[in-house]
């Protein structure tokens, strides 16, 4: 190989570095802030939820109160649709694959305080005031805890999420890292080769036509290793020789 | 010396091992292009432009010499493990660069101590690499090249005597080109055979072939958490520990034996003791658990006890018993067995049984000489005369050796850890056994070392896979001039 194609194959292979070592950060940061994203809208779509299925359910309480102590019906229908806001997070939340193990829990303390309420309103007789206060204040505060846990328990699964984020943003530097350093490697041993095959043998030629310009001492230069340079070494051989014959 | 000349092989070198990482990323494709597939790729582009760089400006050398010859062999085993730490460190997890590190040299030299908590959480790829190490290392990363380069003249046989040990050299009376065929051979051989054989008798592909890797290079390596003891089977024991047992055997003797030669298995000495130290070791632990009541029957104790003593005179490591519950003389039993080590010329580590019969013999022909003071008497090895000068380097070999070891044993205590711990670490090291007592015993790894002593203890696994001189020919600077 000449040397032109041998210096310019070893910048090329060190850009070629730099450009891979580059891609593989850019790809894994662009994955990291894609992450990042979803993990963040998942967070906040969950506190969302939350925050909506608590507001129904106390508004279902105030809502129940209201209809017991005035006995309107008009309480009833606002009743009906607080409790079907309620029943719309829920099941948005139950689509959610991921969240299905946590929501049954909610699910089955969601049914006995309905059907704690359904059964009031059906058959107020059954109860006097003080044993549905209590049977109801149970059933709302276990809903209530659940949906609570609910937030607790999507707010620590993230915690996956942000592992996962951050042995990406790991491969992102480390790849940049070792590559960076492979580089330096390359160009310590790129520089050596450039100094022992081109550096040192054009010194030794500079140094033998000096001596033979100054001095008339005779030209013997040994290089090795590069077919350019022994070329040139033998082309100002040859034309001392023939300077020498004139 | 010629550096450029040293560059230029030991790319050579490196350029294979980028090829075996792109296999790894192709296991990890195969695997559902797990997460290692990545980290293996871009190792793979790293090591091949480190490994070719050199062969852009460097010419072929026809000839090369002893110093030449050494830095080559030298250089490529810690180029070998610094470019194979590259795979484990972009892909994260438990890895960080004393982790990487010390888990590429313990792979590359065979020693299968692992630094790891979770093996089973690494994936398939990685896996595949962790054992592929090994099964490079088991035949020696120069050597594997000069198998597989036919066209280096003079170079080959240069390496090859530099790249083998002393006493290995004895039992191959071939030509640099057949020896390093013959070598390739026989490994392909016993990795193809326990490979079927595992598989036929119900491992898994993925786990027969990586286990076949570490016992045919004697590494450790495994992809279960509990090592063997994982599967549970009397019969793939039995077929590992045929494989162990034959691997720890001359290469260039098992070649002889079926090629029909004289020199064979049965007519040496050497492999008559090995074969016979582990059965009466294994006997010998097997009545002492039985004795002490660890296991319910002596067939269990048997099981374990032959099963660990073969690992470990083989340098193997691989364990299927909590051995650290064991009585003190079994544990005795298995350091002595960790010191000596198998036959020289296999894939094991170690002092070698070699230089342990040698070692009786000329205790015994002293003895003879100071009875007889006039008489001639030779010490004979495998039916040859040894020279003084070769059994003077075997002797000097074994107290460096033990010296070594305590030297580690101290500094492994210095840095806070019991005796038992201290000495199982610098003897698993330097040994390339890998598994120890204590707590790097096989329940344990050696993740409870400190950065200091994993990397202390991976230079001691250099040391012990270059027999010591090797790597302390680095350390004289003036001889490189």
């Amino acid at each position: 190989m000449r040397m032109r194609a041998k210096i310019l194959l070893g910048f090329l292979v060190l850009g070629l570095l730099l450009l891979f070592s580059g891609m593989v950060s850019y790809f894994e940061l662009n994955r990291m802030g894609k992450n990042t994203r979803e993990v963040l809208e998942e967070s906040s779509h969950n506190v969302e939820l939350s925050e909506k299925m608590m507001d129904a359910l106390n508004e279902q309480n105030i809502t129940l109160m209201q209809a017991i102590t005035l006995d309107s019906p008009r309480y009833d229908t606002i009743f009906y649709s607080l409790r079907a806001k309620f029943d719309s997070a829920l099941e948005e939340i139950t689509q959610n694959e991921d969240n299905l193990m946590e929501v049954v829990s909610i699910h089955s303390a969601r049914d006995s305080y309905y059907e704690l309420i359904e059964e009031y309103f059906r058959t107020p007789e059954r109860y006097s005031i003080e044993e549905f206060a209590e049977a109801y204040s149970k059933e709302f505060f276990k809903l209530s805890y659940e949906v609570k846990h609910y937030l607790d328990d999507s707010q620590h699964s993230l915690k996956n999420g942000i592992i996962e984020l951050e042995e990406t943003a790991y491969r992102a530097t480390t790849a940049g890292i070792v590559t960076l350093s492979v580089t330096i490697f390359i160009v310590i041993v790129f520089a050596f080769f450039i100094d022992i095959y081109y550096i040192k043998p054009i010194l030794e030629i500079n140094s033998g036509l000096d001596g033979f310009i100054t001095k008339g001492s005779s030209f013997v230069v040994k290089v090795e290793g590069d077919k350019d340079m022994e070329s040139l070494r033998e082309r100002i051989d040859t034309l001392i020789k023939m300077y020498v014959k004139k | 010396m010629r550096l450029p000349i040293v560059f230029r092989y030991i790319g050579m070198i490196l350029l294979l091992n980028s090829i075996f990482m792109l296999i790894s990323a192709g296991v990890s494709l195969i695997y559902g292009m797990d997460t290692a597939f990545y980290p293996l790729l871009l190792s793979a582009a790293l090591t091949a432009a480190l490994g070719a760089f050199p062969l852009l400006f460097v010419e072929k050398s026809e000839q090369i010499y002893n110093k030449e010859g050494y830095a080559i062999v030298v250089g490529a085993w810690i180029m070998a493990c610094f470019v194979g730490m590259f795979p484990y460190l972009l892909w994260g997890g438990e890895f960080n660069i004393s982790v990487a590190w010390f888990e590429s040299v313990s792979g590359f030299t065979t020693t299968g101590a692992s630094a790891l908590t979770d093996v089973e959480a690494l994936p398939h790829g990685l896996l595949f690499w962790r054992s592929l190490t090994h099964w490079l290392g088991g035949i020696g990363v120069v050597m594997f090249v000069l198998v597989i380069i036919p066209t280096l003249g003079k170079t080959k046989m240069t390496l090859t005597s530099f790249e083998m040990s002393p006493l290995a050299k004895e039992n191959y009376p071939y030509k640099a080109q057949k020896l390093a065929s013959i070598l390739l051979v026989v490994y392909l051989t016993f990795t193809l055979s326990e490979t079927l054989i595992l598989k036929l008798v119900g491992m898994e592909w993925f786990d027969s072939i990586t286990n076949s890797f570490s016992t045919i290079a004697t590494g450790g390596f495994t992809v279960r958490n509990k090592s063997i003891g994982h599967y549970d089977s009397l019969v793939i024991e039995g077929v590992i520990m045929f494989f162990m047992a034959l691997s720890g055997v001359h290469f260039g003797l098992i070649y002889a034996t079926f090629t029909g030669k004289r020199r064979n298995i049965f007519r040496s000495e050497v492999t008559r003791f090995y074969i016979a130290t582990f059965m009466i070791a294994g006997l010998l632990i097997a009545y002492n658990l039985w004795d002490n009541q660890v296991y319910g029957t002596f067939g269990e104790s048997l099981r374990s006890g032959l099963f660990h003593s073969i690992s470990s005179i083989t340098t193997t490591g691989f364990s299927i018993a909590d051995t650290t519950l064991w009585p003190p003389l079994s544990v005795l039993i298995i350091f002595m067995l960790m010191i000596q080590c198998a036959c020289a010329g296999s894939t094991s580590g170690g002092i070698k049984s070699d230089r342990i019969l040698l070692t009786i013999k000329v205790l015994w022909a002293r003895i003879l000489k100071q009875q007889h003071p006039n008489a001639v008497i030779r010490v004979r090895l495998n039916g040859a005369t040894q020279e003084e000068t070769f059994i003077g380097y075997s002797l000097l070999f074994i107290v460096v050796y033990l010296f070594l070891i305590f030297v580690g044993s101290i500094v492994v205590a210095a840095a806070g850890y019991d005796l038992t711990t201290s000495f199982s670490m610098s003897v698993a090291s330097i040994g390339n056994i890998g598994v120890g007592f204590g707590e790097v015993g096989p329940t344990s790894s050696f993740a409870v070392a400190t950065p200091f002593i994993k990397v202390f203890c991976s230079i001691y696994m250099l040391l012990g896979r270059l027999e010591i001189f090797g790597l302390l020919h680095l350390l004289f600077i003036r001889w490189w001039r």
